[in-house]
């Protein structure tokens, strides 16, 4: 691994270099989370920065990112390894022709290069420094699985059949996140440590804004986070998480606007808004009343 | 800074924490005392974002922690640690008093799970607004009969139709020649692996009105879920009378009176008033980032609701559109002179796919065998 961070203010300070402002709280449970050896925890709304925190602790300690995004029936096979049959049949039609004998083509067979590595096997055994794992999104796969990787994430090592036991020479750095769509189990939440992203307040956004896009017109920042916390006390479907923020700011970015207007908001609000139940509440009137709390601050 | 004594606080805090339900080993005092002397920063908030990374597994104990950690903090500054701050939830974390009425609905029928109720008590009070703690919250009597527990265990799981992955090895021989001949005619890399048919169990979401009106029935469902959860069909039981309130774990204790205890403990808004939509539109929030068109989601209400139905056709639309399927499973269905009259019932009515009865063990039993 690169630089590992000495205290918790490395760690704010290296996470603020790759554009990514944790307060002290977050920033003390990624220090545990290296310092320990422990897998990190994260659960929040979608669009709060789970993943992005991964992104930028990888960046910061300049090391790859390996991503294991969860989906519902993901098993074993998909997250550790699969033998590459292709391969091994193509190895053995190479071997016949060179007249080997069967025992030394069997073994031959089984060897790390017929191996087609998936994202845990490429965690535990890299070909460079301990990387960052990111499990993504947890709460979508099956008790199952979430078993298995109770047995990984305890021990860092698999066991495969034909090899042996791989164990890992340097622990990697483990996020896994989770929507609280429903509840992990408390076996793994009791190997991890337990971080909850919540919505940014108003100077934490605003914060984040500036350091993302500060080429942006200070105003036009300002009245943006306003509409966006404004929108956040709404009863909607989803509220717009600070993905949406940065999305909807690019977007009149690109678009030139300089101030936030009824028309502009308009045209845009598919950057906010992922519901079309969400985007009726958000007729000309309701915009225009958002505009009005926002002038007057 | 004085080790033993900071490693004494975080024993008596540890304690305390688990008086409120934490799930606090030695060895995590342990880690949060290796994890202090590695950040090396004492201060206040220092040591909360350290006991908060470790001790904290979900948002509500959070903000249980917090409150906890404020009494605590205020504790060590010498500040008289009665309610501080005026707070209604911190109040709650000291010892209760002796006689205090609102420990009353822990009763005889509890007596085995005593030992339990301090925890109980504190948990309610740290969470639970005024009144409800104030509130006679007395659960229903549960009644334990083996023959019934026997049948509903023998209940048969609810399956769909899947394929799975099988390896070259396990499947049916492999005609090689055949496929190097396809194979180089596709110039494709061919894939050697067979897919089988098999069956998986289905997700499935039980949203259980646990309100005022549903009171008669309450330990019928409980007893009918506590069994089938204990089935490891893949399911997920929300109760909700005012708010909704994910009690799947609590079900999977397998002791039945310490589970029954458990959902109380979890759901404080039992026996409310029924606010149907605002569930409603909690579970389609919680559905809409999951992967769930091939979950069945069943209700059990009686349809009856405090508030008029406004927007619910639009939720349980979205309910409907991101599930496989919504049953409503009513108790009062098939009784004498019963109709849906409720705004809520109709619109119900109007989005579920089956409506079945569910009156009773047995009702509720042939409607999960009719789910397959």
């Amino acid at each position: 691994m690169g630089r590992k961070p000495q205290s918790v203010d490395h760690v704010i300070a290296g996470l603020r270099a790759q554009h990514y402002l944790a307060d002290s709280a977050l920033a003390t449970a990624v220090f545990l989370s290296i310092a320990l050896e422990r897998p990190l925890f994260v659960e929040g709304e979608p669009g709060v920065g789970k993943t992005a925190l991964a992104q930028a602790v990888a960046q910061m300690l300049d090391v790859p990112l390996i991503r294991l995004q969860c989906y519902e029936g993901i098993d074993r096979e998909s997250a550790l390894y699969e033998w590459n049959y292709p391969r091994q049949l193509l190895h053995i039609r190479i071997r016949e022709l060179d007249g080997d004998d069967r025992d030394t083509l069997e073994q031959s067979l089984y060897h790390e290069d017929f191996l087609l590595k998936r994202p845990l096997y490429a965690a535990i055994r890299p070909n460079g420094p301990a990387p960052v794992l990111l499990i993504d999104e947890i709460d979508r796969s099956d008790d199952e699985f979430e078993a298995f990787l109770l047995e990984v994430l305890s021990e860092f090592q698999i066991s495969i059949p034909e090899l042996g036991t791989i164990q890992a020479v340097e622990r990697p750095i483990v996020i896994l996140t989770s929507n609280r769509t429903r509840d992990v189990h408390d076996a793994l939440k009791r190997r991890c440590l337990y971080q909850w992203l919540d919505y940014p307040t108003y100077e934490r956004e605003m914060a984040i804004l500036r350091e993302r896009m500060p080429q942006l017109n200070p105003r036009l920042s300002e009245h943006i986070v306003r509409y966006v916390q404004c929108l956040r006390t709404k009863t909607l479907q989803k509220p717009p998480g600070l993905a949406e923020t940065l999305d909807w700011a690019s977007a009149l970015e690109v678009l030139g606007v300089e101030t936030l207007s009824a028309e502009a908001v308009e045209r845009t609000l598919g950057c906010v808004l992922k519901y079309r139940e969400d985007m009726g509440q958000a007729d000309h009137q309701a915009v225009t009343t958002i505009l009005q709390e926002i002038a007057h601050g | 800074m004085d080790e033993d004594r900071a490693a004494q606080n975080l024993g008596v805090f540890a304690r305390a924490l688990r008086k409120l339900g934490f799930l606090l080993s030695v060895e995590d005092v342990v880690l949060a005392a290796r994890a202090m002397a590695l950040t090396q920063d004492f201060s206040l908030p220092g040591v909360h974002a350290v006991l908060s990374a470790l001790w904290i597994s979900s948002p509500e104990q959070r903000v249980l922690f917090n409150r906890a950690y404020a009494y605590f903090a205020a504790f060590l500054a010498g500040i008289t640690p009665v309610a501080p701050f005026g707070d209604r939830w911190l109040s709650g974390i000291g010892l209760p008093e002796q006689g205090r009425t609102w420990v009353s609905w822990i009763d005889a029928s509890m007596s085995l799970s005593l030992t339990m109720s301090n925890r109980t008590v504190l948990t309610h009070s740290g969470r639970a607004s005024d009144e409800e703690v104030h509130g006679a919250q007395s659960p229903t009597h549960t009644v334990v009969d083996n023959l019934w527990r026997q049948r509903l265990l023998a209940m048969p799981p609810h399956v769909m139709r899947a394929y799975r992955r099988r390896d070259a090895r396990r499947g049916p021989l492999w005609n090689l020649s055949r496929l190097l001949r396809k194979n180089r005619g596709r110039s494709e890399i061919m894939t050697l692996w067979h897919q089988t048919k098999r069956t998986a169990m289905r997700p499935t979401w039980i949203v259980w009105d646990a309100s005022r009106s549903m009171d008669g029935f309450m330990a019928m469902y409980f007893q009918f879920l506590h069994a089938l959860v204990a089935t490891k069909n893949r399911l997920q039981v929300v109760i909700f009378s005012t708010r909704l309130t994910n009690v799947t774990a609590a079900l999977q204790i397998a002791n039945q009176a310490h589970a029954y205890e458990a959902v109380f403990e979890m759901a404080h808004d039992l026996r409310g008033g029924t606010q149907f939509a605002m569930a409603a539109r909690a579970l389609s929030k919680i559905l809409q980032t999951h992967t769930t068109t091939r979950s069945d989601v069943v209700i059990i209400t009686d349809g009856y609701d405090a508030l008029p139905a406004d927007g619910l056709g639009v939720i349980l639309g979205n309910i409907a559109r991101r599930s496989h399927r919504v049953v409503w499973w009513n108790p009062w269905l098939g009784r004498d002179g019963y109709r849906i009259a409720t705004d809520t019932g109709r619109t119900l009515a109007q989005f579920a796919a089956r409506i079945e009865p569910a009156g009773s063990l047995d009702d509720c039993v042939r409607a999960w065998a009719r789910l397959t």
